[in-house]
């Protein structure tokens, strides 16, 4: 990872408390957010968790509808010009114009910027190799995003926003985009705050994260402390287990028989002193990857609707339905489905009891509520 | 074809993987289009025309419905590499009827209806196979593309020079990105009227005819910059998707910057739309007798009348294109298609509820009297809702901070000075029966925008910061 430059405890952008509604949808919830001077920052998340959002916010291009955002000491909606001054944007849509050349393109936006540096942009064109007199129109997806990034870099911005800026793209684009990134965090000062699914790059390069779910941020720090507390644990018993038990902090579940390996998250002690008092004894413990993280901590509640729908299919009368639960329960013992596997046995007995739903036919399941791993007590009440 | 050519086709492009003949995929859209059109044409015919009295033609406008949009299917369905090629055959595809009609007219040719009927049904055929290989060529990723132009391009590529010096000005590089991104609307003015240059060739004689052709060429730039207007609106080229707005409003330019650009360019493609249109103007002096008619009214007038008439009319004409051009601005400025539908929806709303008012009380003889009563009150009901309006938008410039009290005052200002010069203008020029002060000043203030054009930037602030 690259080291961060920070010399100063500022914060370029200061989220508090901010949500936003489009219509019934709440794409931010009540989310606040530090980014310091001088750090690259790394926003994860599933698609729709709020991360474009979240950057249209920090751009002025979205107002509040409750809380504050401050760039530089400032509101973006009040201040734009002060605000967007300041920032290299580069959007995953590619929204430059098509009917401009690329020497137009340059020229127009030199005009935006006194401190555009016209030899770093004639390097950086010639290093992306792009003709001054293509239109933008006929470049490829990988030139359009090479001449925005030349664009959001030649004036260098304090504040590099890029949202999705590898979305798509070929190694050697993507290589180019992780270069700026290098070089704009070169200079003592300058901040990066990009969205990526790109897990790996965010791991390579990002010195704090934050990850969304759902317009709310599960959790923002260090990556190093991020990944500090998350571990893979693998917990041998003394007898063969048909259901894990449930342990405070666990993620996720896969095994059988007496060994078990659980995705967890929290302090290495305290959770080998669950597992001990659990019966179990550490046999193994990995460091997790930020791509393990993301999947554990994201894609939980997911699988285990999947998993209780297999179930439901799987009484029903119908072949299809019943080919379908084979089908899922096949899924289920190749893939890790980690709510079911991870749920107290009594608590996975009340899932599939049929007081608790709502409807089931067709294949549908309807749930009163979905309650999960972690939000159950040790004895699987709710 | 490239990407950018393929997004031209409004055929539908998943339809291309389906695995049927594209004969198939040509021929049942078009045939049921055109059967649509025919029954619809019919229905109306027969039961709301001919009910009512009026003796409609039945079978050849039905024919030259369907033949007219299985021809339009044809040229909208092929892939061009030039697209201004794609507007200009289109163009001169759909006014191509009205020269065959002057061309009927002109040498008297009798046909009869059956026959009329059986050429367009006959023509629709070579629409088909058009559309055919068009969709042909689209489907293996294909275009028509003509070669000579693209090699013209780029020679002259070759003699334009690198844009490599900076702007004077953030106002000048923002007037030359509007300019270049709504440059389409001169260059579409350019290709269309030389599909019209027979206008001032028919009946060439009537000297009463080529005067009426020149008030209908005065007041069709008002028409053309309507339409202008609605794309100049567009932050964007009118080509490009809705949302590539982000590009302008992300950088550092203030809304009343993009605003003044959008302003200025309104009135540069005002002079050029006039200079292309004056043009045209100039060729009904061609017609035998029009320049002799024209200067016996020279002569039957003062000499201040005669210089001074022409060049009021078109400054007035040139202000009047100029407002025609940005009074709509912040419809589009705003960003949401639905402002865009309600205001459309709404004018045709009004003008229908309007013109069905307007009906009612002349088919009553008994309520002229108290509607023209009504009209004063009218009158003053619109100025009082246009100085409601011009109140919350000067407030809202002042809160938002897009201009200061004074700046707010000195619009006004402006306003007063030409609603005051034209109000001024016409007391002094228009004969007094129709130039009473009561009749004149609250026609003009309620002609003269001010909310829609200093509204203008606050309908960008809600469309920059959503």
């Amino acid at each position: 990872m690259i080291a961060s430059q920070r010399d100063t405890a500022d914060n370029v952008i200061e989220i508090r408390d901010v949500t936003r509604r489009f219509g019934a949808n709440r794409a931010l919830d009540n989310v606040s957010l530090a980014v310091p001077r001088g750090v690259v920052f790394g926003l994860v998340g599933a698609n729709g968790a709020g991360k474009t959002t979240l950057i249209r916010h920090v751009l002025g291009l979205l107002k509040a509808q409750t809380g504050s955002v401050r760039v530089f000491g400032l509101d973006p909606v009040n201040e734009p010009v002060s605000v967007l001054s300041r920032i290299g944007y580069l959007s995953e849509e590619g929204d430059l114009p098509g009917w401009m050349r690329v020497d137009e393109l340059l020229r127009y936006m030199r005009a935006f910027y006194p401190t555009w540096d016209e030899a770093y942009a004639q390097d950086l064109r010639k290093q992306f190799a792009l003709d001054p007199a293509a239109k933008v129109k006929t470049l490829s997806k990988g030139q359009k995003a090479r001449a925005g990034l030349l664009v959001a870099l030649a004036y260098r911005p304090e504040l590099l926003l890029l949202d999705e800026p590898s979305s798509g793209l070929d190694p050697i684009v993507r290589r180019d985009i992780l270069g700026a990134i290098v070089r704009t965090i070169a200079d003592e000062g300058r901040t990066v705050l990009f969205s990526s699914h790109l897990l790996d790059e965010v791991e390579r390069i990002s010195d704090r994260i934050a990850m969304l779910k759902g317009g709310r941020i599960l959790f923002t720090g260090e990556l190093d402390d991020i990944k500090q507390t998350h571990h893979r644990l693998t917990l041998r018993f003394d007898s063969d287990r048909s259901q894990p038990p449930a342990l405070e902090g666990i993620l996720s579940w896969e095994g059988r028989g007496c060994e078990w390996t659980a995705v967890a998250s929290g302090r290495l002690d305290a959770l080998t002193l669950a597992a001990s008092a659990a019966g179990a004894e550490v046999v193994e413990q990995k460091a997790l990857s930020l791509d393990e993280i993301f999947i554990a901590q994201v894609g939980s509640s997911t699988a285990a609707v999947w998993e209780l729908q297999a179930d439901v299919l799987s009484s029903s009368s119908h072949p299809v339905a019943n080919l379908l639960a084979i089908a899922l329960w096949l899924c289920r013992h190749r893939r890790v489905l980690p709510a079911r596997d991870n749920a107290h046995p009594s608590a996975a007995e009340a899932l599939d009891n049929p007081d608790r739903r709502i409807g089931c036919s067709g294949g549908r399941l309807v749930l009163r509520r979905f309650v999960p791993v972690g939000q159950l007590s040790p004895d699987g009440s709710v | 074809m490239s990407g950018a050519d393929a997004r031209n086709l409004t055929f539908t492009k998943h339809m291309f993987v389906l695995p049927a003949r594209t004969r198939t995929l040509v021929a049942w859209p078009m045939f049921s289009g055109c059967l649509i059109v025919a029954l619809v044409w019919l229905i109306n015919a027969y039961f709301v025309f001919r009910t009512s009295g009026i003796a409609a033609p039945l079978w050849w406008p039905a024919a030259a419905f369907a033949l007219l949009l299985a021809t339009f299917q044809a040229l909208s369905w092929t892939p061009f590499a030039q697209r201004w090629l794609h507007i200009v055959l289109t163009v001169a595809v759909l006014t191509s009827p009205i020269l065959i009609l002057l061309l009927v007219v002109s040498f008297n040719i009798q046909l009869s209806e059956p026959v009329i009927t059986g050429l367009m049904i006959g023509s629709i055929p070579i629409a088909y196979v058009a559309a055919l290989s068009g969709v042909g060529m689209a489907r293996r990723g294909d275009a028509y593309d003509w070669r000579a132009w693209n090699r013209l391009v780029e020679w002259l590529a070759k003699w334009r020079p690198v844009a490599t010096h900076p702007f004077r000005s953030l106002s000048g590089a923002q007037l030359w990105y509007e300019w270049r991104a709504h440059v389409i609307v001169p260059v579409f003015i350019a290709c269309l009227l030389p599909c019209f240059i027979f206008v001032p060739a028919i009946d060439r004689t009537n000297v009463e005819l080529g005067w009426r052709q020149l008030g209908v060429m005065l007041l069709a730039p008002l028409y053309v910059a309507m339409m202008a207007g609605g794309a100049l609106g567009y932050l964007t080229d009118p080509t490009s998707k809705w949302e590539a707005g982000v590009f302008i409003l992300a950088r550092p330019i203030s809304s009343l910057a993009i605003l003044r650009g959008k302003l200025v360019t309104a009135a540069l493609q005002t002079a050029v739309i006039w200079i292309l249109f004056l043009g045209y103007i100039s060729l009904l002096l061609t017609r035998p007798g029009f320049p002799q008619s024209i200067a016996e009214v020279a002569w039957s007038v003062p000499v201040w009348k005669v210089i001074g008439y022409p060049i009021l009319v078109l400054a007035l004409l040139l202000l009047l294109t100029w407002k025609s051009m940005v009074e709509g601005l912040w419809v589009c400025l705003t960003g949401r298609k639905w402002v865009e539908q309600a205001n459309s929806f709404g004018f045709m709303g009004l003008a229908i509820v309007g013109i069905g008012i307007g009906l009612w009380i002349g088919f009553h003889p008994e309520l002229h009297q108290p509607a023209l009563a009504a009209v004063p009150w009218l009158i003053g009901l619109l100025l009082v809702i246009k100085l409601a309006a011009a109140g919350f938008v000067v407030r809202g410039l002042i809160q938002s901070r897009l201009t200061s009290p004074g700046g707010a005052a000195l619009m006004v200002a402006i306003w007063l000075v030409v609603v005051g010069s034209l109000c001024g203008l016409a007391l002094a020029l228009l004969p007094s029966e129709f130039a009473a002060p009561q009749n004149i000043i609250p026609g003009i203030a309620l002609f003269i925008p001010f909310s829609r054009i200093a509204g203008a930037p606050l309908a960008l602030e809600w469309n920059r910061h959503r």
